[in-house]
């Protein structure tokens, strides 16, 4: 029987230091191609959240992680680090292209470093497809093997989706995908959000509430690490079960 | 008045630099009419002047860049391993730490401690090796070189390596890279501009190297310059001038190189 939830947590906790936690005891369910925004203050947890579940905080040794993350029912600790990065793509908060490449590799460099080889036709086609699905292929198909400096920094933010969405992953993780871009590129993200969820479970971390509000299903509201409350974004904004979630979003939104 | 003195302080180096220059020059013009240095057959054939023995100036050069060059290839990937296990696959542990002040500790080991070791350690190893005593020497010269750049070259290179921006890094870690992916991916073509500067510094390092030199090897320019000066004729002292000046000139050109180099690296 196919699993119902995409990914679940069971009593996440992560901690920098013994005694000192980063994230405790988070437990939440989320079902596929769903929209689902983190937000709280800084240092809430949010990308910390974010990077447990692509096991980005295993690179670092000093970090200690507790409870479960199921993929598709399974425990993610079942599978390599590599194999589970590959299912669960990651967006920074500014663009991070490899500056040695150019955007045609740039796109297939996932392939390159998972070392799937693909021929000449494949990787015309993913690098088309992928750039199709980001609305960017216009834009960029007659510099395809130039650098990517030449563009915008929302461009290559659109640019950085399109790479981690080449490798197909079942779920996109953005951390604050916008923050570090002007409103015309935010806006453009927002709108390639709505149209990536057919597709992808997209998990994003929002400092900016009305951002939170307009793109996603769910939201998931963290507390100096703890979660305070996790529903549909609209109960959440408008009827929210928590004194704690109403305050937050009284203060953000005035 | 302050100003002058700072003006004189800098235009001193200057002429200091360009004193040992026209010294050298014309220390080793004689040599150069006599010998034609830099001729094919140059200096094969040098008579010390008071029948010391005859030597090649080609052979010493041979056996200084040969030295240098072997001592590089040896240290290159000790030290490159080094930075890599201190800079990426245990970054920010305390093993790497450890490592590292290891590292750093042993670049400040004296030259001349590494020679004697050489010396008493090595290269009786090299001769039992049957290794013959001039490829032993070679040998013995360019592993205790190699030992004294690989904690300068480490470091150099876990500096470079730390320099690489940590989203780049995490960028290759999301798309599901291994840590020798990142760091063929990311890593090296990140820092491979100054790794090369680095190696050109160490290749100057390793080529004005004395200590260890004099104590190993007979057949490099410095320690041929330090065992032939005092009792060197006119005309060999003069040749020997031409080596220094060889040296001298390489330094100055390594240096060049590095600097151009360090320019375009940022």
């Amino acid at each position: 029987m196919k699993n119902e939830y995409v990914l679940e947590l069971k009593n996440l906790t992560v901690s920098y230091s013994p005694g000192k936690y980063a994230l405790r005891n988070v437990s939440v369910a989320i079902k596929p191609n769903r929209v689902v925004s983190l937000i709280g203050l800084p240092q809430s947890g949010k990308s910390t959240l974010l990077r447990s579940i692509n096991r980005l905080h295993e690179l670092y040794p000093n970090i200690q992680t507790g409870g479960e993350i199921l993929l598709r029912g399974k425990n993610i600790r079942a599978f390599h680090p590599v194999e589970v990065r590959r299912k669960i793509g990651m967006i920074f908060p500014s663009p991070n292209l490899f500056p040695n490449m150019s955007i045609y590799n740039n796109l297939l460099s996932g392939y390159r470093l998972n070392r799937i080889a693909l021929s000449k036709k494949e990787k015309g086609k993913i690098v088309e497809k992928s750039l199709t699905d980001v609305g960017l292929w216009e834009e960029v198909k007659d510099i395809l093997h130039g650098k990517y400096d030449i563009l915008s920094t929302g461009q290559q933010q659109i640019l950085c989706i399109a790479r981690s969405i080449a490798l197909l992953p079942e779920i996109l993780l953005m951390d604050e995908p916008v923050s570090a871009l002007d409103s015309q590129s935010s806006d453009r993200i927002e709108t390639l959000l709505h149209r990536l969820k057919e597709k992808h479970t997209i998990i994003l971390s929002a400092q900016n509430l009305s951002h939170a509000a307009r793109v996603s299903d769910d939201t998931l509201y963290l507390e100096a690490g703890e979660m305070v409350e996790y529903g549909t974004t609209s109960k959440l904004f408008w009827t929210p079960k928590d004194k704690r979630t109403e305050k937050y979003i009284t203060s953000q939104t005035g | 008045m302050f100003r002058l003195a700072l003006i004189l302080a800098a235009s001193a180096i200057l002429l200091l630099a360009a004193g040992m220059l026209y010294t050298l020059i014309i220390q080793s013009l004689p040599a150069f009419e006599h010998w034609e240095v830099f001729s094919p057959s140059g200096f094969s054939g040098w008579d010390s002047g008071e029948d010391q023995g005859k030597h090649e100036a080609r052979s010493i050069v041979a056996g200084t860049f040969a030295t240098a060059i072997l001592a590089l290839l040896v240290s290159i990937p000790f030290a490159l391993s080094l930075a890599l296990f201190c800079s990426v696959y245990r970054k920010n542990t305390k093993t790497a730490r450890r490592v590292s002040t290891f590292v750093d500790l042993c670049a400040r080991i004296p030259s001349i401690i590494l020679g004697v070791w050489g010396y008493f350690s090595l290269r009786p190893v090299l001769l039992s090796l049957h290794t013959g005593i001039y490829a032993s020497g070679i040998l013995t010269t360019a592993l205790v070189l190699a030992i004294m750049i690989i904690p300068y070259l480490a470091s150099f290179g876990a500096c470079l390596f730390d320099q690489v921006p940590g989203n780049l890094k995490e960028g290759a870690y999301s798309l599901g890279a291994t840590h020798t992916e990142v760091i063929r991916t990311v890593c090296f073509p990140f820092a491979r501009k100054g790794l090369v500067v680095a190696v050109f510094l160490a290749f100057g390092k390793v080529l004005g190297e004395t200590m260890i030199v004099c104590l190993l090897a007979g057949n490099t320019i410095p320690s041929v310059l330090v065992g032939r000066l005092e009792t060197a004729g006119e005309l060999s002292r003069s040749g020997l001038c031409a080596l220094a000046l060889l040296l001298f000139l390489t330094t100055a050109v390594i240096h060049s190189v590095t600097v151009h180099l360090r320019k375009q690296t940022g």
